[in-house]
């Protein structure tokens, strides 16, 4: 009962948050999808911070797992012209995804 | 007064390695601060440790110094496959150019290669990597003048 009372929050939550900036869903398996509601961020961190350290950051998007049900480590997204490849995938076993990226110079 | 046979040797190194073909004017003096993406891939050059011994008992005394010359290139790449390749070119082209020679003979009897480290961090929006490649170099100096070769 309880799962199925909060079972569109996922939705609710990349519709209400997400990025206004558009990005593409391309999984490896199955439709790609234009222009997902995700919610993307990009910290910036400083890579190699105990040696000489290089200006990064650390872009991640998170999507209701609905939208990504075949997700695997050769998904790609692409925001702002940029393609991204999951490095780390992380359920959160109440309905949401975090794909951990690194971006693709392909 | 000359600056300390350091200072001269960093300056001599760095300006021998710029212009490489992959990493081209990115290069820099010990360096600390944090790099932007724009210059990479870079090297830095610093100077580490130094054993000195008492070569002669005269006044003054004759020293012979080993300096360790630190290289570190720095470079980010898709993973970590390209990232430790690109190093390896990076390391390659910088052996070449640090080989003994002519440009060497004034400061330096002998620089040699010593050790390789290398450091990888996949936590940013790439692989970044940083290998340090370790020179010997020795020379000579007398005693109270470190800024002269002798």
């Amino acid at each position: 009962m309880a799962g199925r009372a909060f079972a569109g929050m996922p939705r609710v939550f990349t519709r209400a948050l997400g990025d206004s900036v558009r990005i593409d869903y391309i999984p490896a398996t199955g439709d790609r999808v234009d222009n997902i509601d995700g919610i993307y961020t990009s910290a910036y961190q400083a890579a190699l911070a105990a040696q000489i350290p290089v200006e990064s950051s650390a872009p991640m998007i998170s999507l209701a797992a609905s939208e990504c049900p075949n997700r695997s480590h050769d998904d790609r997204f692409v925001r702002d012209g940029v393609t991204y490849k999951p490095v780390e995938i992380q359920p959160d076993s109440f309905g949401m995804v975090v794909f951990i990226l690194h971006e693709v110079s392909e | 007064m000359p600056a300390h046979i350091r200072t001269q040797a960093r300056v001599l190194v760095a300006g021998r390695l710029v212009g490489l073909a992959t990493t081209g004017d990115n290069v820099f003096q010990n360096r600390v601060t944090t790099l932007p993406k724009s210059k990479l891939p870079a090297v830095s050059v610093s100077t580490g440790d130094e054993d000195i011994q008492r070569l002669s008992q005269g006044v003054p005394r004759r020293l012979g110094r080993t300096v360790q010359i630190h290289v570190d290139m720095i470079a980010e790449a898709d993973d970590s496959d390209d990232a430790a390749d690109l190093l390896d070119q990076i390391a390659l082209e910088v052996e070449a150019a640090l080989a003994p020679g002519s440009w060497s003979d004034a400061l330096f009897f002998d620089i040699a290669p010593r050790a390789i480290n290398p450091v990888f961090d996949g936590e940013g929006r790439l692989v970044a990597g940083q290998l340090r490649l370790t020179f010997d170099a020795e020379y000579q100096t007398a005693e109270g003048s470190p800024g002269t070769v002798i």
